[in-house]
């Protein structure tokens, strides 16, 4: 962790990068379920997943911001020693919004390619 | 003051925390087992039947494009018709209808954990180590200790079943009629002038209020009672005591506005319990709010019912952690920067 905020390049370069790595598990996990169902239900199984960790992510993301600061206060007024920060939580939920998306943007993109 | 563009930061978090709120409900909700259409259709219905329902609702779609159509509806607030719970009926009908029964029962429950829990809490904090802060002590730690589908049933039991003095379930006697005019039971009998008709839905909510506000209660007095220790010990307090002011006033003007501001956080945070809080307790008193709907809505997979129920969840947890920043922030202005 740094102390300067990360420039929007930074940004943009993680997102990316963590964008593709969700879509190869939404392919992957797309292609593996096939062997156990239809194509529609592989497709839309790795599409609700994908989803699930997209939605988690952006949700959790939000909370960490807007609740952050207070939920710090809270740990230290209760005197929890844990590790738990607002930015660290805000890099985690960063990491699993983008291969959230990144995952159901590639499920979608195999069931149109599989003709569902 | 709390600045403009504070309040619209915050207002702002709103949009990712929906979209979250509703990608995550949707997921878990095509996850799930359970199909609609075989729900609408009736489990005796042809597979032919089924299939024509399920295409009709758009079900046979690839989930990527019901959930851009579910985002769509949902940016402008259509969240369409129950499938189930009252067939073809707007879902934003049946919430309308619905929602004041649950922030009432909420909101009075909240009151009545705060009417006793902060007087609670500062007397054990003023007598720290005597008998009074060893009761109330031992009255929080039980009220947080006691589960509502457990506690409802006993008061049930109790106030209704052997001393015959309260309802067990319902809002108001069957012998009353109130128009809804505002939803809130309370003050449509108010506005109809109907005093029986007042003391009836009063009586019915008395216990729904009392299982909801225990724990709230026992969560505040705890809370207010730390809290109000360790500003008593600071040095401003020791100065005020210094300069010849008496201890209430010391007490209730200098103290209690410090050892506000960790309790208000906590009602804040636990807003998300008193919402699960308010389901479990509509269900005990057969209370037909939000909670109730949720609940039938899942047994019978009505995803619009759902989805939008627990969007409305989100949205009121949100606004009410708002108002509790704003309170914050007012309390101790720093908190802004």
């Amino acid at each position: 962790m740094t102390d300067s905020p990360p420039s929007l390049r930074d940004l943009v370069v993680r997102a990316g990068r963590w964008t593709l790595r969700g879509a190869a598990v939404g392919v992957a996990l797309s292609l593996a379920l096939l062997v156990v169902t239809s194509p529609k239900g592989a497709t839309d199984t790795a599409f609700a997943l994908g989803a699930l960790v997209l939605g988690f992510g952006v949700f959790a993301w939000a909370t960490a911001v807007g609740l952050g600061e207070t939920l710090r206060g809270v740990q230290e007024y209760v005197d929890v020693g844990s590790a738990w920060t607002e930015a660290g939580a805000r890099e985690a939920f960063f990491v699993l919004t983008w291969t959230g998306a990144g995952w159901a943007f590639a499920a979608a993109v195999t069931a149109v390619a599989l003709g569902v | 003051m709390v600045s403009k563009r504070f309040v619209a930061k915050r207002l702002l978090l709103l949009v990712p925390v929906l979209f979250g709120v509703a990608t995550v409900v949707f997921a878990i909700l095509h996850l799930s087992p359970g199909d609609p259409a075989v729900a609408i259709a009736g489990q005796r219905a042809s597979q032919a039947f089924v299939e024509q329902v399920r295409t009709d609702l758009g079900l046979n779609d690839p989930l990527w494009q019901q959930y851009l159509r579910f985002l769509g509806d949902v940016a402008t607030f259509d969240f369409g018709q129950s499938y189930q719970i009252q067939r073809g009926t707007p879902v934003s009908q049946i919430l309308a209808d619905r929602l004041p029964i649950t922030i009432e029962l909420a909101v009075l429950g909240q009151l009545a954990g705060l009417l006793f829990g902060l007087p609670l809490g500062i007397l054990s904090a003023v007598k720290q180590d005597t008998l009074t802060d060893h009761l109330t002590r031992i009255g929080a730690l039980s009220g947080i200790s006691i589960p509502i589908y457990w506690s409802g049933p006993l008061l049930i039991l109790l106030f209704a079943q052997f001393l015959g003095i309260l309802p067990t379930s319902g809002r108001i006697g069957s012998a009353h009629f109130i128009d809804a005019v505002t939803g809130f039971i309370l003050v449509d009998t108010l506005l109809a002038g109907d005093l029986p008709a007042f003391r009836s839905a009063f009586r019915h909510l008395l216990l729904p209020i009392v299982v909801l506000g225990i724990y709230q209660m026992a969560l505040i007095s705890r809370m207010m009672r730390s809290s109000m220790i360790e500003v008593i010990r600071q040095d401003y307090m020791r100065t005020a005591r210094a300069k010849g002011q008496g201890e209430k006033i010391t007490t209730m003007k200098h103290g209690l506005r410090n050892a506000f501001i960790p309790v208000i956080t906590i009602i804040g945070i636990q807003f998300g319990a008193l919402l699960g809080g308010a389901v479990l307790t509509e269900t005990v008193f057969e209370i037909n709010g939000i909670g109730t709907l949720l609940v039938s809505a899942i047994n019978q997979s009505d995803y619009p019912v759902v989805q939008a129920t627990v969007l409305v969840f989100a949205v009121m947890y949100t606004l009410v952690n708002l108002l509790v920043d704003v309170t914050y922030s007012v309390l101790d202005p720093r908190i802004e920067q």
